[in-house]
C-alpha cells in the first residue's frame, strides 16, 4: 500500500483511538479445520520448543511442555508427538492444510525447526515431523499462499492501527487497537503498555526467565543428574509446566482471537481467493506426491530448481498484487492514488472502421486523478481482467483533469465498446493464472541442459571481442 | 577542567559504567540523538537512566538461557587449548602449520589483570606487525577505547592473525547460522561490535592497522559445531568512526544545553537533551518507550512510523496534520501545507468511498 494512504489511515486510527478497516474484502482464507499453534522456544536455543499450545480454529488447545528442551531425548519425544498430529491432520484435511501462528517470530521459529528436523539422521519420527512442518514453512514466503498465516500479518492487511507498523508485530498490542478499553487516550495507552508486557511471539520474557523459569529448569536438571526419585522429578517437571503453560495458552488465545475478529468482521471474501486456494491445493498435492515418491526437500536448491522456484515466487507475487488491486476496494484506492490504476468516466466511445471487416474500438477516460503513471503503449486491464485489455494511445492533462485515449486490444467481441458516461477502473496489472504453466514449460526446455554458467564441465562460449576504438571520446562526441 | 573532569561532573552521582563494544555500537546507530550520545559518553548508559532516573523498569536484558548458551559455546571453542577453534581455522584453510593460542585471561586473571592484558595485547599486536613471532590466536585480549573520562576498554572475543602481520577481530555468537536466513539484525549487531575492535586496533597502530573484515563465528542450528564467515565492515567502521569523532562535540553541546551546575543524573537535564526518536530505537535502546511517549507528547508524527514522519514532514505535528485533513483550524500556511492538505483529503475521500461511509 502506498505510504501516503497508510500514513493517513494510521493518523485517523490514532485520532479515533481504535483501529480502522483497511480492506473491503477478506484477503486470506480461513479453513474451518485449520491448526492454531503457539510454540515457545528457549532463549538462545533457536531449534527448540520448550512449550507449545496446539489446537484447531475455535477449539481448545492441547499443551505440551518439556522440562528442558536442551535434553535431546525429551525434545525428540515432543517432535514425534507433534509429527503424529500433523500426519493425522494432513491425511484428513480437505484441499490443503492450514496453520495459524501469532506473529512472524513464530513463523521464523517454525522455519528454523523444519529445517533442523527434516535432516535428523538418527530419528525418523523427528525427520517426519520436520518434513511435514516444511510444507507450511516452504509455502510461507510465497505471496498469496494460504498454508501458514501469522496473525499479526493478517490483521495488518485488514486494519490500520494508530501506531508504527513495527509495533503492530506484537499481537497483544494489535488486539488492543481492535478492541480498545474505555477511558480515552489514557486508557488506551495504559492497555497498550500492559499488553506489551505479555509475550505474544515465540519467546518468554527475559525477566520471567531470570526470576521464574531458569531456577525451575536448573532444579529439575540437578535432580535428574543426582538420580532423584521419579515422583520428585515429576513434581519438578510439573512446576515448569505450571510456569510455561499459561504463557503458551495466552499466545494461543490471542491467535484465536485474531482469527475470530477477522471472521466476525463479515468482510466478503476477495473473489480471487478461490483461485488462490486452488493453487494451494495444487501445491499440497505436489508436496504429498514428492514425499510418496521419496523425493527429499533439499536445504539448498540446485540451480535449475532455484530457477523454477524463483519463477514461481515472482509469478505468485505478481498475481497476488493484481488480485489485491482488483479484488479489494482499499487496495484499488491505493493503486489509484499511486497511479497504478486509472479511474474515471468514459467519453466519446467510437467504433472506427479500419478495413473491410475490422474495427478499432476507441474511447476516452476522463479522470480527476492527480497522479497517473501512463505512457503511450501501456496496456491496462479493466478491473484487472486479463481478457479485457486496452492500449494507451495518448493523454492530455488540463489542470486537475486528465483525458486518456484508449483502444481496446482484447475483449472487443466479448465486451464491446463501453457506454458514454460509464464509470470505469482500469488497472495496470491483471492476474494471469496460466502464466506459470507456460513459464515452467519454457524453463524446462531452456534448462534441459544446465547452462555453462552453472556447469564447470561445459565449455565457455568464445567471446569475439572487437578491437577497442582508437579514440572512444571522439566516437561519443560524434554520437551527440 | 579536563575532559575527564567534565565527563565526571556530568555523570553526577550515577555509577560509572563503560559502554563496551555493545554500548558503543548501539550509540553509533543513532548519532543524531543527543540524549543517547550523552548517556553513553558519560558512562551512565540508557538502561541505568531508564531504571534510576526515569524510574521505568525496563525488564529486558538478556535471558539467563541465552547468556548460558553464549558462555557454553565460547567455552566449547576455547577450552583444551582452544582445540575446536584451532580446528575450525585449520579446516577453513586459514592456517597450515601449528596454531599458537594465548589466553590472556589465563595469564592475567581477574579484574586486576585487565591492565596487564591491555599492555600485553598492545605489545603483541606491535610485535606481530613488526614481523616478529606472536601467537596466531589471542583470547581475552583487551583494547582501550578513547572515550575521555571513561578509561574504557573492550574485549573482542578473539584476535586472529593474518598472513600480513595484522590481527583480525573475531566475534563469537551462539546464534544459529542459517546461511542466507540467519537473522540479519543479529549479524549486523555482531559486525558493528567487531568494528569497534577494528577501530581500537587502529588507535594503537594507526589507520589500516586491522583489516576491515571480521570473522563471525556462529553455530550450526541445534549443535555446538561452529561456522566461520568473514564479514566486510566498511559501513560499520564508518559509523563507529563517526561516533568517536563526535565525542568532544557532544560533550560541548550537552554542557551548553543544560543549566550550569546541572548534571545528567537529573531528569530535567536529560529531558533538555534533544532526542531523535525512530522506529528502530526499541531494537537497541532501553529508553525507547520513554522517548516514544515524549515524542507523542510533542505531537511527533514519528510515533506512527518513520514513513509517517516523512509523509507529514510539511506539518511536523499530528494535530496540525489532523487539522488539515478535516479542514479545521488555520488555513494552510505554506504551499507545502496546502499541497499536503489536498493529498490528505483526496486520499481520505477515496478511502471513504471504498469502505463505504461518508467522510
Amino acid at each position: 500500500m502506498g505510504s501516503e494512504l497508510a500514513t493517513i489511515l494510521r493518523l485517523v486510527a490514532y485520532e479515533k483511538g481504535r483501529a480502522i478497516p483497511m480492506a473491503t474484502h477478506r484477503q486470506v482464507a480461513i479453513r474451518d479445520e485449520a491448526l492454531v499453534m503457539a510454540p515457545i522456544a528457549m532463549a538462545g536455543e533457536a531449534t527448540t520448543i520448550h512449550a507449545i499450545a496446539i489446537g484447531r480454529v475455535g477449539g481448545p488447545p492441547r499443551i505440551r511442555v518439556v522440562p528442558d528442551p536442551r535434553d535431546r531425548e525429551a525434545l525428540a519425544g515432543l517432535f514425534a508427538w507433534l509429527g503424529g498430529g500433523l500426519e493425522k491432520y494432513f491425511e484428513s484435511c480437505d484441499g490443503h492444510p492450514q496453520a495459524w501462528v501469532s506473529s512472524r517470530a513464530a513463523v521464523a521459529l517454525l522455519d528454523t525447526l523444519a529445517e533442523r528436523c527434516r535432516y535428523d539422521r538418527e530419528r525418523p519420527e523427528v525427520r517426519a515431523f520436520g518434513e511435514r512442518l516444511s510444507y507450511f514453512t516452504d509455502r510461507a514466503p510465497v505471496s498469496g499462499q494460504q498454508a501458514l498465516h501469522a496473525a499479526t500479518d493478517v490483521l495488518g492487511r485488514h486494519w490500520a492501527t494508530g501506531q508504527a507498523s513495527s509495533e503492530d508485530e506484537h499481537l497483544g498490542s494489535f488486539l488492543v487497537w481492535l478492541d480498545p478499553p474505555p477511558g480515552g487516550a489514557a486508557g488506551l495507552r495504559r492497555a497498550l503498555r500492559e499488553a506489551e508486557l505479555e509475550p505474544a511471539g515465540a519467546n518468554t520474557r527475559p525477566d520471567f526467565d531470570r526470576e521464574r523459569l531458569e531456577p525451575l529448569v536448573t532444579a529439575s536438571n540437578i535432580a535428574r543428574r543426582e538420580g532423584a526419585p521419579p515422583d520428585e522429578l515429576a513434581e519438578l517437571s510439573e512446576a515448569i509446566e505450571d510456569a510455561l503453560a499459561p504463557v503458551a495458552l495466552a499466545i494461543y488465545e490471542k491467535t484465536q482471537r485474531a482469527i475470530a475478529l477477522l471472521r466476525g468482521s463479515e468482510l466478503p471474501p476477495m473473489p480471487q481467493l478461490e483461485e488462490l486456494e486452488k493453487r494451494e491445493a495444487d501445491a499440497f498435492r505436489g508436496f504429498q506426491k514428492a514425499r510418496r515418491e521419496g523425493r527429499f526437500l533439499t536445504l539448498r536448491d540446485r540451480p535449475k530448481a532455484a530457477a523454477f522456484r524463483m519463477a514461481t515466487r515472482e509469478d505468485a507475487e505478481a498475481n497476488a498484487e493484481a488480485s489485491l488491486r482488483s479484488g479489494d476496494g482499499v487496495a484499488r484506492a491505493a493503486a489509484a492514488l499511486s497511479g497504478g490504476a486509472l479511474e474515471g468516466v468514459v467519453r466519446g466511445p467510437e467504433k472506427r472502421r479500419r478495413g473491410p471487416r475490422s474495427f478499432d474500438h476507441l474511447f476516452e477516460i476522463q479522470s480527476e486523478q492527480a497522479v497517473l503513471h501512463l505512457r503511450e503503449g501501456d496496456r491496462l486491464f479493466k478491473d484487472g481482467d486479463r481478457r479485457h485489455c486496452a492500449e494507451v494511445l495518448g493523454f492530455e492533462r488540463l489542470g486537475a483533469a486528465a483525458t486518456v485515449r484508449l483502444k481496446l486490444v482484447k475483449g472487443q467481441k466479448l465486451f464491446g465498446l463501453p457506454a458514454d458516461g460509464e464509470e470505469q477502473c482500469w488497472l495496470s496489472k491483471a492476474t494471469d493464472w496460466g502464466r506459470i504453466f507456460k513459464e515452467r514449460k519454457q524453463y524446462a526446455l531452456r534448462l534441459g541442459e544446465t547452462p555453462w554458467t552453472h556447469d564447470p564441465e561445459r565449455p565457455r562460449p568464445e567471446g569475439h571481442p572487437r578491437p577497442a576504438p582508437a579514440d572512444p571520446l571522439a566516437l561519443i562526441e560524434e554520437a551527440r | 577542567m579536563s575532559l575527564s573532569e567534565r565527563v565526571k561532573r556530568l555523570r553526577g552521582r550515577m555509577p560509572r559504567k563503560a559502554p563496551g563494544a555493545r554500548g558503543i555500537e548501539k550509540a553509533a546507530r543513532n548519532l543524531g540523538c543527543e540524549r543517547l550520545q550523552a548517556l553513553t559518553i558519560t558512562g551512565i548508559g540508557p538502561r541505568a537512566a531508564c531504571d534510576a532516573i526515569y524510574e521505568r523498569r525496563d525488564a529486558e536484558g538478556q535471558s539467563p538461557f541465552a547468556l548460558g548458551a553464549g558462555q557454553s559455546f565460547e567455552r566449547h571453542l576455547t577450552r583444551d587449548g582452544a582445540r575446536v577453534l584451532r580446528e575450525l581455522y585449520r579446516e577453513a584453510g586459514r592456517f597450515s602449520g601449528a596454531i599458537q593460542v594465548l589466553d590472556l585471561a589465563e595469564r592475567f586473571p581477574g579484574r586486576g589483570g585487565i591492565a596487564e592484558r591491555l599492555r600485553t595485547t598492545e605489545a603483541l599486536v606491535r610485535t606481530r606487525r613488526a614481523g616478529e613471532p606472536a601467537p596466531e590466536i589471542l583470547l581475552s585480549a583487551r583494547l582501550s577505547v578513547d572515550i575521555p573520562g571513561l578509561d574504557g576498554s573492550i574485549e573482542p572475543d578473539a584476535l586472529v592473525a593474518e598472513p600480513d602481520g595484522r590481527y583480525r577481530v573475531v566475534e563469537i555468537k551462539s546464534y544459529a547460522d542459517r546461511r542466507g536466513k540467519t537473522d540479519p539484525a543479529r549479524i549486523r549487531g555482531a559486525c558493528r561490535q567487531a568494528a569497534v575492535g577494528v577501530h581500537a586496533l587502529e588507535a594503537i597502530l594507526g589507520p589500516g592497522a586491522a583489516p576491515p573484515i571480521a570473522d563471525l563465528i556462529l553455530r550450526r542450528p541445534g549443535s555446538f559445531t561452529p561456522t566461520l564467515r568473514p564479514m566486510r565492515l566498511s559501513a560499520e567502521l564508518r559509523s563507529i568512526e563517526a561516533f568517536f569523532g563526535e565525542v568532544k562535540n557532544t560533550l560541548e553541546r550537552v554542557e551548553a544545553r543544560i543549566p550550569s551546575g546541572a548534571s545528567l543524573d537529573q531528569r530535567s537535564a536529560l529531558d533538555a537533551l534533544p532526542i531523535r526518536y525512530r522506529e528502530s530505537c526499541k531494537e537497541f535502546c532501553a529508553l525507547a518507550s520513554v522517548c516514544r511517549d515524549q515524542a507523542e507528547a510533542c505531537g511527533d508524527p514519528g510515533i506512527l512510523g518513520d514513513g509517517a514522519r516523512e509523509v507529514l514532514a510539511p506539518v511536523r505535528s499530528i494535530d496540525r496534520a489532523l487539522e488539515l485533513l478535516h479542514g479545521l483550524g488555520e488555513p494552510p500556511r505554506t504551499t507545502e501545507e496546502a499541497a499536503l492538505k489536498k493529498r490528505l483529503q483526496s486520499a481520505f475521500e477515496r478511502y471513504g468511498k471504498a469502505v463505504g461511509y461518508g467522510v
